[in-house]
């Protein structure tokens, strides 16, 4: 791997940093060029970061930087890209550009605006990127209060109560986080805890390298250590090593040595022959093939007494706030407890507070619409399109996969959760008359289906959910600048104060069309792809006995709200006779609008008509989750 | 020649993208190269047709398919494990998609270059080509699709091209506000809302009502995937496309619907579950009661539009997707299939009858038509309904093609006017309309030499037949299609010859309406009697003698299919349509023959002698009563609206949206809200109550300002206080 490509989500964080300091000193007059060159700069960064991301396989993490900060907390600067955080970085990168653009007419303190702005968007990539815990933290909070100075001071006319309400909703899930961030290292003992580790998660992820095995009696260890001790895998050139040969063996997984259990037959002196292409990884380009056994990767030699099929893994994971590291660590939060609460299901409560807020799950849903309604339209995108995606995504890299019993056991009602607000926040966008709150609903509606998807704990649901991320990132993003166009020129958004605007504004009217129907997810546009996968998960998954699947049924009856209530605006704003005489003269789109749009319109048609480069990403890491909760499901 | 079938999928989208940026900078708005590459696209059709029929039984063309997208999977072999399966996109015809992709092909075709002359000097003339070709685009996918899913995406598709085309006149106000429409409407429409009644509100409903029966459609996608996937799962074979026909088929034909369960169904009642759900998409999308009322709303959109999206093939993918998943279809299914359209069938028919609309009459004629396919593929394989309700899909899009354009020559003779009370005795003014329009009125009565005179009484024996078989199991139930479609048949006949005898035989009501009445371009004429030629019953049996239809080269051909692929061990029973068969012809005979009588003496010849028997029978009380509700549309829209736009739309909307963020009164407070008046912000609202939470929160607060008050007495008493506390605590 490229050593100055493990520096992209380094730059990814730094880069908008770096600009809010650099828009603090540029000249009056070059503000908004500064902000948009570091946002360009940023979108590039993540392009690639991405795409190589993409490339390489998303099932690991790549590009990996790992300095250690605060070793007394296991705190360090760790970053890393895999396939879900790739998809994230994409859609970071083409929300940040357009945001800037979107803002190119705020004349209220444009340098202040803009250098919150990237503050804002520095927190909401180190969120995406960060693979410890407290940075992750550090990234979550530091979104938030550019976003709460961005709505109180740019906002509407409320924007003071939109931008408290929003804080404080949020602080009270980050209140959560906190409580989360210290109880888990201080449920886990000093000399870290010995746990086993899903054997398909071995082949999949460890490391390979050259070894020597060394073998530890149960008497070297302070653990109690099952069957007569474990074998060390150790790497003769260092560690850990990517130099992959024959003759090589998992050495270590995310930076902790592996530990086999000693089977009685083996000796370590035998060599083992394994084949490398096999046990690299399940390749995703021939997934039609079935994934190679276990009893493959044991070895072509009829001696060969290392079965790895009988064989456990396990590794002594440290007191560190490594997220892959507190992802090794489930059956030890299932078995602490923390004032006789399982620390599993404290923790997974925790967290999912935190990033039920965020997305908004409904019930904490209602700082969305003041939010949306009071915030300028350029924030209204990054809320919509970047920071409600932050929720789903720390279900998924956080609270699913480190607290996978208490998230399995929480299933039917996240899956209940889903479905309530894909109809009810359908049903009551369908009677909103302000455009922005009415897009507001249908964000919570949309990210129903995340939710669903997740839910249904199977492949084809947690790469719909992911896929649902970027393109509701996408078609929101839109619809909130097409309601900005139209605020920019009425100075009110009020659905009943508009009529037939498709007379003037014909090719506004179309992209505003598009974006709708994309929105409903019209086959052939981005909105599509993500409702398929999650209906096809949700009904086909064998989690919590059928229950999921009924509410997969259920859920299809969202198409004909949120069909009906998009078109309806769309009839009542473009269509029909022109109602107030004053609209007919407006203009069409101007070109910076064109220069907002457009983009968004090319990448929810490519992701519509050919979803598979997006899907390729996500799936691996989609795969090593459901994997994940699979493997716990049956060991538990 | 794999690759000419995606040739024809992908010009007419080509032509669309094209036109949609340049159409306008074009002559015509590029009318002549829109028309030129789908007379390209019709030939090809052709020579595709030709190559599937000439194989012989069962022949099918495969083109490539494309992977559209690869879902990972768990094969880990425990018990919940599903492996991995691809979507795929690919092309897929046999002699029914190959035979449809002509017609469709072929219309398209022909309301090209009719439309040149119907919209010419139209203002939006040039968005009528890329829409109309964006149409084609997806009606060609819809036709030649390999799979559930690509039917589902391009059905999708053809509904916004549906929804595109009925919005043509987006900026026409609802017709209550219309002064021109209001000015020339047809009399006694007393069952259409006209304050929602208007392209923009037409469009709308149409893919909102399609998506009702979406819903139902991609559900029961998602099921027959989770059963193919799951089957896959369990016997460790890899999915592949688990939505392809032939996967469906063979993992149906294997139980795969056995081995599953979900809400303690399983086996044939959950694959009758799936089949129902994909057959709401065909409710919604051939405008089967009880989503039909969109249909006659659509008539908004451009009349050759119509002819093709909502009258002869758009509307019958419905019917033409029931066909495809026929071997899907348990005999429970089968037997709602085929009461569905009964019920629609006769439904349509009894409104056809008063409606004084020109199209609106061919509205609820086509939706009564599509009724009758639905019970011609629901009478199943062995009675041979399967084979006449695709042959009645096949002749009902020429005829309804027709009848359609001929209804646009006389709505763009008479000014716009299409109100049967208004127009007529045009016959002489418009003697090739008047002819075309009589043979497709013949087609669709089932005069023997006349297309339906094949298909239609075919799918009256194949009802009849299935209820005879059905009533064993069924009871009386078996036998409803069989006789509501008889009834419906006996209509049609009556309300066809009367719209025929009203526009050009019976003088009109206001002379000037017709007086400059002409038939149309020598082009368009040529277009409306070559389709009067595909009326013709011989075109569709290749046999001179109109009674001796059996071995037909229709039926011939989707027969070899059906029972090559489809049914195994399904037999046609022979015997027992011939025996219906006899009785049906006649009976199909006689009304024909009285429908025509009886309308031509109720409209043409009492008339003349100064009897109004319409009128009469229309104040009479105890046929006026049933007028009422006929003319009503038997209440249907008043009570759709009600009960779905007002009660749960609108009213339960605005319920919810009340209790979620608060009523409008405290949204208002909010956003006018300045300290004097936060006590607005509060209200029975979820955001309310948050609110207020947050607010008995800021009570301890208040609570330790009063000890901060400044004043010194208070903290003189404080500090008493908390000394005289300490010191009895110390006691």
């Amino acid at each position: 791997m490229l050593t100055t490509s493990a520096a992209l989500p380094v730059w990814f964080v730094l880069l908008p940093l770096l600009g809010a300091g650099l828009i603090v000193l540029a000249p009056a007059m070059r503000v908004r060029v500064t902000a948009l060159g570091v946002a360009l700069a940023t979108a590039l960064v993540a392009g690639l970061a991405a795409v190589l991301a993409g490339i390489h396989g998303g099932h690991a993490m790549q590009f990996e930087t790992n300095i250690p900060l605060i070793p007394a907390w296991g705190f360090s600067f760790h970053l890393g890209v895999d396939g879900l955080s790739a998809a994230m970085l994409a859609l970071c990168g083409v929300i940040e550009v357009i945001a800037v653009l979107s803002s190119w007419k705020v004349d209220k303190r444009p340098r202040a605006y803009f250098a919150l702005l990237m503050l804002l968007f520095a927190g909401t990539n180190a969120v995406f990127v960060s693979l410890d815990l407290l940075l992750f933290y550090v990234g979550w909070e530091l979104m938030l209060i550019p976003m709460y100075i961005l709505i109180a001071v740019w906002g509407g006319d409320q924007r003071r109560y939109a931008a408290v309400k929003y804080v404080l909703f949020t602080l009270v899930g980050s209140l959560a986080m906190l409580f989360a961030l210290i109880l888990l290292p201080a449920s886990v003992p000093e000399e870290g805890v010995l746990v086993e580790v899903d054997p398909d998660r071995v082949m999949t992820e460890a490391h390979i390298g050259p070894t020597s095995l060394e073998w530890y009696p149960p008497s070297a260890f302070s653990h109690p250590v099952v069957g007569n001790g474990l074998l060390w895998v150790k790497n003769k050139t260092g560690f850990p090593s990517m130099n992959l040969k024959r003759n090589d063996l998992p050495v270590d997984i995310y930076g902790l040595p592996l530990l086999i259990e000693r089977n009685r037959s083996f000796t370590p002196v035998q060599v083992v022959h394994l084949k490398l292409e096999e046990l690299k990884f399940r390749g995703r380009k021939k997934f039609g093939d079935h994934p190679p056994s276990m009893s493959q990767f044991a070895g072509d030699s009829k001696n060969d007494n290392l079965d790895l099929k009988a064989s456990k893994f396990f590794v002594l994971v440290p007191r560190d706030l490594n997220i892959q590291h507190l992802q090794l660590l489930w059956p030890h939060w299932a078995k602490t407890t923390f004032l006789g609460v399982s620390v599993a299901v404290l923790g997974f409560w925790c967290f999912l507070l935190a990033f039920a807020v965020k997305v908004p799950v409904i019930g904490l849903h209602t700082w969305l619409p003041h939010a949306h309604v009071q915030a300028p339209t350029a924030i209204s995108v990054v809320l919509a399109a970047l920071l409600l995606k932050l929720g789903v995504y720390g279900f998924l890299r956080i609270a699913w996969p480190v607290f996978p019993t208490a998230a399995l056991d929480a299933g039917p009602l996240i899956a209940v959760l889903g479905t309530v607000a894909i109809l009810y926040a359908a049903w009551v966008a369908l009677m909103q008359n302000d455009l922005k709150r009415l897009v507001a609903y249908s964000s919570v509606s949309h990210m129903g289906f995340c939710l669903l998807g997740l839910a249904a704990v199977n492949v084809a649901g947690a790469t719909g959910a992911v896929v649902q991320m970027v393109t509701h990132g996408l078609g929101s993003a839109m619809l909130f600048l097409v309601v900005g166009v139209i605020y920019e020129r009425a100075h009110h958004r009020r659905v009943d104060g508009f009529g037939g605007l498709a007379k003037p504004m014909p090719v506004f009217a179309g992209i505003a069309l598009f974006a709708c129907l994309a929105s409903a997810a019209l086959p052939g546009l981005a909105g599509f792809p993500g409702e398929l996968l999650v209906f096809l998960g949700a009904v086909s998954s064998t989690a919590a006995n059928g229950k999921v699947q009924i509410l997969g049924l259920v859920s299809c009856l969202g198409v004909i709200i949120t069909a009906a209530y998009l078109l309806w605006m769309v009839k009542r704003v473009f269509f029909g006779p022109i109602r107030h005489p004053e609209q007919a003269a407006w203009p069409d789109l101007t070109r910076r609008e064109y220069a907002c749009l457009v983009p968004l319109v090319l990448l929810t048609l490519a992701v519509g008509v050919w979803p598979q480069p997006l899907i390729d990403s996500i799936t691996p890491a989609a795969e090593t989750l459901v994997r994940h909760l699979h493997w716990v499901a049956a060991t538990r | 020649m794999s690759w000419l079938p995606l040739a024809i999928l992908a010009a007419p989208l080509a032509v669309a993208v094209f036109l949609l940026f340049f159409g306008r900078r074009l002559h015509h708005g590029g009318d002549g190269f829109a028309t030129g590459v789908m007379a390209l696209c019709f030939a090809g059709s052709l020579v595709v047709a030709a190559d599937v029929l000439a194989g012989g039984a069962g022949r099918e063309i495969l083109g490539h398919s494309v992977t559209w997208m690869t879902i990972g999977g768990m094969n880990d072999g425990s018990s919940g494990s599903l492996p991995g399966f691809v979507l795929t996109l690919g092309v897929y015809l046999d002699p029914l998609a190959a035979i449809m992709l002509c017609i469709v092909t072929g219309l398209a075709l022909a309301v090209m270059v009719y439309t040149r002359w119907y919209l010419h000097g139209d203002n939006l003339y040039p968005r009528f080509w890329w829409s109309f070709s964006f149409f084609c685009f997806a009606m060609i996918g819809v036709v030649i699709s390999s799979n559930l899913l690509m039917s589902f995406v391009f059905w999708e598709l053809v509904g916004l091209g549906s929804y595109l085309l009925i919005g043509f006149w987006y900026f026409k106000p609802a017709v209550a506000d219309d002064p021109h429409y209001q000015a020339m409407k047809a009399s006694y429409a007393t069952g259409i809302l006209e304050s929602k009644l208007s392209p923009a509100d037409a469009q709308l409903k149409a893919f909102v009502m399609n998506r009702i029966g979406d819903a139902g459609f991609i559900a029961g996608i998602a099921l027959t995937a989770w059963a193919v996937i799951a089957w896959h799962g369990k016997h460790g074979t890899p999915a592949g496309d688990p939505l392809a026909w032939s996967a469906i088929f063979k993992a149906v034909e294997h139980g795969a619907f056995n081995e599953i369960s979900l809400l303690g169904l399983s086996g044939t009642n959950l694959l009758t579950l799936a089949g129902l759900g994909i057959f709401c998409g065909a409710v919604g999308k051939s405008a089967q009661f009880p989503l039909h009322t969109w249909l006659p709303d659509a008539m908004q959109g451009p009349t050759t539009g119509s002819a093709i999206i909502h009258a002869a093939t758009m509307v019958a993918a419905g019917v033409f997707l029931v066909a495809r998943v026929h071997p899907m279809l348990t005999p429970d299914a089968l037997l709602v299939v085929a009461c569905i359209g009964a019920v629609t069938a006769l439904l349509a028919a009894t409104m056809a009858c008063v409606q004084w609309d020109l199209k609106a009459v061919l509205a609820y004629s086509t939706i009564s038509q599509l009724g009758f396919m639905l019970v011609g593929l629901g009478s199943g394989v062995a009675s041979g309904g399967y084979n006449a309700g695709i042959a009645h899909l096949f002749t009902h899009a020429i005829f309804k093609c027709l009848l359609f354009l001929c209804a646009a020559a006389v709505i763009h003779a008479c000014h716009g006017h299409q109100s049967l009370t208004r127009v007529g005795g045009l016959g002489r003014k418009m003697p090739v309309t008047a002819f075309a329009m009589g043979v497709a009125v013949l087609a669709i009565l089932g005069v023997p030499g006349f297309s339906a005179f094949f298909s239609k009484d075919a799918i009256l024996v194949a009802a009849q037949v299935a209820g005879h078989h059905g009533s064993e199991h069924y009871g009386w139930v078996a036998l409803v299609p069989a006789v509501l479609a008889t009834l419906a048949a006996a209509l049609t006949c009556y309300y066809m010859a009367r719209l025929w005898w009203r526009l050009f035989v019976a003088p009109a009501a206001d002379s000037h309406v017709v007086d400059h009445a002409h038939d149309p371009w020598p082009s368009a004429k040529l277009v409306l009697i070559v389709l009067a030629l595909g009326c013709l019953q011989a075109v569709w049996t290749l046999q001179a003698n109109p009674f001796a239809v059996e071995g037909a080269w229709l039926d011939h051909v989707i027969r070899a299919k059906s029972v090559g692929l489809y049914a195994s061990g399904v037999e046609v029973d022979h015997d027992a349509i011939h025996h219906a068969h006899g009785g049906v012809v006649s009976l199909a005979i006689t009304f024909a023959a009285v429908g025509i009588a009886l309308a031509w003496t109720v409209f043409v010849l009492l008339p003349r002698r100064g009897l109004n028997l319409a009128e009469r029978c229309r104040t009479t009380p105890p046929l006026s009563w049933v007028w009422a509700l006929l003319s009503r549309l038997w209440f249907l829209e008043y009570v759709y609206d009600f009960v779905f736009v007002r009660i749960l739309g609108k009213g339960l909307g605005r319920t919810l949206a009340e209790g979620d963020l608060g009523t409008p009164q405290r949204l208002a407070a909010l956003d006018a809200a300045t300290a004097t008046k936060k006590t607005a912000r509060f209200g029975y609202s979820l955001d309310g109550l948050i609110d207020g939470v947050a607010k008995a929160f800021t009570l301890p607060g208040r609570a330790g300002n009063l000890l901060h008050s400044g004043r010194i007495g208070t903290y003189v008493a404080l500090a008493i206080g908390v000394v005289a506390v300490i010191s009895l605590l110390r006691l």
